[in-house]
């Protein structure tokens, strides 16, 4: 640089090793701040998933609550699975199925709800969990979703 | 005088390369240091969502709302106002800690009469740090219905 050749006026290896070194270290830094970015948006929609199952998980134990009520009522101790069926409770509505099962189920976000059946005692006095799940809230219809799979 | 000229040029390289290499050190620090912060945050939230939903579900468990004590029977138990406050320390693995624990959970439980049969309200609280530098991480709130 100083008697040699010259790359460029006034840019000698120096130069052009601190441009490769900031390069780098810009790379390096913009790389992990997008990976962070990314770890933390995966983290709230965890965050909000985690939120919305306790909210569905509570307000499905108020309704086993009403239902709870509702078996001990003179009424439902002969035909609960009647009493109970179509009936609202806690903006739920109850269905009941052939197995004498009351049903309901509670959305847990966008894209799932939670399942729930149980079937009255014998006795009328209670009742017995037989479901307790999370389901995808929609079918899913993959007959429009073709995957372009490779023939050989 | 040919190689007293080369010489300065060289200095003058060396002094524009170094001022611009810190100028770029303290950008490039920034974004390393907004990306770190942002990782521990986010390691921190993920630690304490899940330690609330163990002991969301320690809660869920109870066959009885007496069993919480023996349920909770590694923390601290504390009495405010009708709610039985069970605290306990954890380290960064989420394993009980004694002191320098990194996260607390405090889950706060209410019991009331839901006739015909009796309503358990919790809301658990992870925080971390210590004293009046503790901040909250996490809440989350669970009911459990024990029939009558």
């Amino acid at each position: 640089m100083t008697n040699g050749k010259r790359l460029y006026p006034g840019v000698g290896v120096s130069s052009i090793l601190m441009i490769f070194l900031v390069l780098c270290l810009t790379s390096f830094g913009v790389l992990s701040l997008f990976s962070a970015r990314s770890d933390w948006n995966l983290t709230r929609k965890n965050r909000e998933s985690v939120l919305n199952y306790y909210a569905a998980d509570a307000k499905a134990q108020q309704v086993l609550r009403q239902i709870d009520a509702k078996l001990r009522e003179p009424g439902a101790r002969a035909h609960p699975a009647d009493v109970l069926d179509g009936l609202s409770v806690e903006g739920t509505k109850l269905s009941a199925g052939r197995t004498k099962e009351i049903g309901f189920s509670i959305p847990v976000g966008d894209s799932q709800r939670l399942e729930v059946s149980v079937l009255p005692e014998a006795s009328g006095q209670s009742y017995r969990i037989t479901r307790y799940r999370l389901a995808a809230a929609g079918k899913w219809n993959g007959d429009d979703r073709h995957l372009e799979v490779w023939q050989g | 005088m040919k190689r007293h000229s080369g010489i300065h040029s060289f200095f003058l390289e060396m002094i524009l390369v170094l001022l611009f290499l810190s100028v770029s050190c303290a950008a490039v620090l920034q974004l390393f240091s907004a990306a770190h912060a942002t990782a521990r945050r986010s390691a921190e939230l993920n630690a304490a969502m899940v330690l609330a939903q163990s002991a969301a579900e320690t809660v869920q468990s109870a066959e009885t709302p007496a069993d919480l004590d023996r349920l909770f029977q590694n923390g601290r138990k504390k009495q405010e106002g009708k709610a039985s406050v069970y605290t306990a320390d954890c380290g960064a693995d989420g394993s009980p800690a004694g002191q320098n624990a990194a996260y607390r959970v405090e889950t706060a439980v209410r019991t009331s009469d839901a006739a015909p049969g009796v309503m358990l309200e919790a809301k658990i609280t992870v925080s971390s740090g210590d004293g009046s530098s503790r901040r909250e991480l996490f809440t989350l709130n669970t009911k459990k219905y024990f029939p009558g």
